[in-house]
């Protein structure tokens, strides 16, 4: 056994609904104790990386060696699989390869990157690396000196095509999982590339992402998918904001526009589903892990800033508002 | 899609569940019943930030046009619709988007009395008590509301009162006098979550103190290490708040703070060595993570075990 079979990966998805299924051999772990042992695996990693700065092609050579030699054994021998060490390992292993590639300073090295990460998001069944492996394209349609256009195009039909592909049944969650992040991050990927061509015409970057938009809430809505809500909101959003170009209106308009909109249409939907008990519906969810997350999250992003200090002089100094400190350190 | 319905169809075919357990699984592998709430609730979090946002920039580009007055009023005028939003639903169906709503009234009021008190010096020198004062209107409302949303927009207020930064030059900066403030802000937010547990029995906000108590601790720890007098006390402290968080963690099955433990246990750790003994850093950086990855190990799987 390489990796967990196909009725491991769907037993493991009954034991998540409380079912009784037969026990997986290998080593899962929620998300964030993943994070942990990725954090401390890549702790543990870092002082390895002495070699490659002794002699760059061959101390890099021999760190993916070592670390990939490990990560292979802890699978094989260990079971790990969904740990976050041996996703710390491969992704270091990659790494340490393309230090000790050649550079020749060719835009295809995209390419290479890209099938490198490829190859380890294959390796761990990880649908966060294989997104990550598929952003590749984009980015060297970027660098190949695409047009904006042109790249949010290459975006937006990777984003389709992944979208489509909730369509077919897989027997592997990981692979629905693959799609469902490819198809929330191709639309960002091709947009952040478009911002970096010259002469983006902004008006038809918005048509272009209000249509992929339309296509692809249709088929959320078709096929309940959630993951495909999200990359459509995301396409929509994608639209507004290029189109926000096209608007002479102070940005801060355009912000507080877009939050009452976003608002009404958050509120609009809670009371549409509120009372549903079929389809689409706003129960709420008991997933504790996420919840944890959620308020670790909220602990991390409402550390506030300390106050400015305040001026002693009389008369306003403009610049720089600031909504730290719970929103309060008067920071203007 | 992927779907085990198939699966619990032959577990309810074969007797392992009744067909009253399976019929709500099945509808939710074959997605005839869907839930958005986690989706909605990101909505509306996404449609705040971008209110305060906006209002963030109207105040700081149009102060001259407007006015301060015309300004402070106007965001007074939308915290207030804000809080009588959340006081009229109150007393109706609870919506999820309500909560948010009563978010956007707490950072729009927070923006505001900042405004006011950074136009008007109604404080003068204790210009910074309008921090300890939004500190416990929103405290009154998080637990009016029972919103833990508010509640960190409260004990952020608080910390901000305190003088707490997030930014990286806190690290690299003052760091003693910041670490101190931070102490002292993680043992106030202790002591206000050992009063919530005691008074309020039903639906505490422990968990939410516990989560900044401990990272206000183990960062105010690694910011003191980072004086370079201090080093050796700062990361014995860390060490030390480790020790507790790993006990209280197994002892509580709470799997964070074993992980905070493990992970601020070993950064600690690590620097303490690399400082007192540089020769040995790279083989001992290496040494500690594994013992800590393995440590984390033995226990989550210890925690398994119980909890099974």
């Amino acid at each position: 056994m390489i990796w967990p079979s196909v009725a491991d990966e769907r037993a493991v998805a009954l034991k998540k609904l409380g079912l009784p299924a037969e026990t997986s051999v290998w080593k899962r772990y929620r998300l964030h104790v993943q994070i942990a042992f990725f954090i401390l695996t890549l702790i543990g990693i870092s002082a390895f990386s002495v070699f490659s700065f002794v002699n760059r092609t061959a101390g890099s050579l021999i760190n993916a060696v070592i670390v990939l030699v490990l990560a292979e054994v802890l699978i094989a021998m260990n079971r790990f699989f969904e740990t976050g060490v041996e996703t710390a390992l491969w992704l270091a292993g990659v790494v340490y390869i393309l230090l000790a590639l050649p550079h020749t300073g060719s835009k295809e090295g995209i390419l290479v990157v890209g099938a490198l990460v490829a190859i380890a998001g294959a390796r761990l069944l990880n649908p966060v690396i294989g997104g990550l492996a598929a952003m590749s394209i984009v980015i060297y349609a970027a660098v190949k000196n695409a047009t904006p256009l042109q790249c949010a195009l290459v975006g937006i039909v990777i984003a389709l095509v992944a979208a489509a592909a909730q369509l077919i049944e897989w027997q592997r969650q990981s692979v629905e999982r693959l799609f469902q992040t490819i198809a929330i991050l191709a639309p960002l990927a091709g947009v952040i590339a478009a911002q970096f061509g010259s002469s983006i015409d902004h008006q038809m970057v918005a048509i272009v992402y209000i249509i992929a938009a339309a296509i692809i809430l249709a088929l959320g809505v078709a096929t309940r998918a959630r993951a495909l809500l999200l990359s459509g909101a995301l396409n929509a959003a994608i639209a507004a904001y290029e189109a926000s170009y096209l608007s002479d209106a102070p940005l801060e308009a355009k912000l507080i526009v877009a939050g009452v909109v976003v608002l009404a249409i958050a509120i609009i939907l809670s009371r549409t589903l509120r009372n549903k008990t079929a389809g689409f519906v706003t129960t709420e969810s008991s997933l504790t892990g996420y919840d944890e997350l959620m308020q670790i999250a909220g602990a991390i992003h409402t550390s506030p800033d300390a106050p400015a200090e305040q001026p002693t002089g009389g008369g306003f100094q403009g610049g720089g508002g600031s909504f730290g400190g719970g929103g309060a350190s008067a920071g203007y | 899609m992927f779907s085990v319905a198939r699966e619990i169809e032959s577990l309810r075919d074969s007797g392992v569940i009744t067909a009253e357990a399976a019929a709500p699984l099945i509808s939710r592998e074959k997605r005839d019943i869907v839930t958005v709430y986690a989706e909605l609730r990101f909505l509306t979090w996404a449609a705040v930030m971008l209110i305060v946002t906006g209002v963030g920039v109207l105040v700081k580009n149009h102060l001259d046009e407007i006015g301060p007055l015309a300004i402070a009023v106007a965001i007074a005028l939308g915290a207030a619709g804000c809080y009588t939003w959340a006081i009229y639903k109150r007393e109706r169906t609870a919506s999820l988007v309500d909560d948010y709503i009563l978010l956007l009234a707490a950072l729009l009021l927070s923006a505001d009395v900042g405004y006011i008190e950074h136009t008007w010096h109604l404080l003068g020198a204790n210009w910074k008590e309008h921090l300890l004062i939004l500190a416990v209107i929103h405290g009154v409302t998080a637990y009016a509301f029972g919103s833990r949303l508010v509640l960190s927009v409260s004990i952020a207020s608080l910390a901000a009162y305190l003088g707490v930064q997030r930014s990286l030059d806190t690290i690299w900066g003052s760091s003693r006098d910041t670490a101190l403030r931070g102490f002292v802000c993680a043992a106030i937010v202790m002591a206000w979550r050992l009063i919530d547990a005691k008074y309020k029995k039903k639906g505490t906000f422990s968990p939410v103190f516990d989560h900044y108590a401990a990272n206000l601790a183990f960062w105010s720890s690694l910011i003191l290490s980072a004086d370079s007098d201090l080093r050796l006390l700062g990361c014995a402290i860390a060490i030390a708040l480790a020790a507790a968080s790993a006990i209280y963690g197994v002892k509580t099955h709470s799997e964070m703070f074993v992980i905070y433990a493990c992970v601020y246990g070993v950064i600690a750790l690590d620097i303490a060595v690399v400082n007192l003994v540089p020769q040995l850093a790279a083989l001992f950086i290496m040494m500690s993570s594994v013992v800590a990855v393995v440590s984390l190990f033995l226990i989550h799987a210890h925690m398994r075990k119980e909890e099974a």
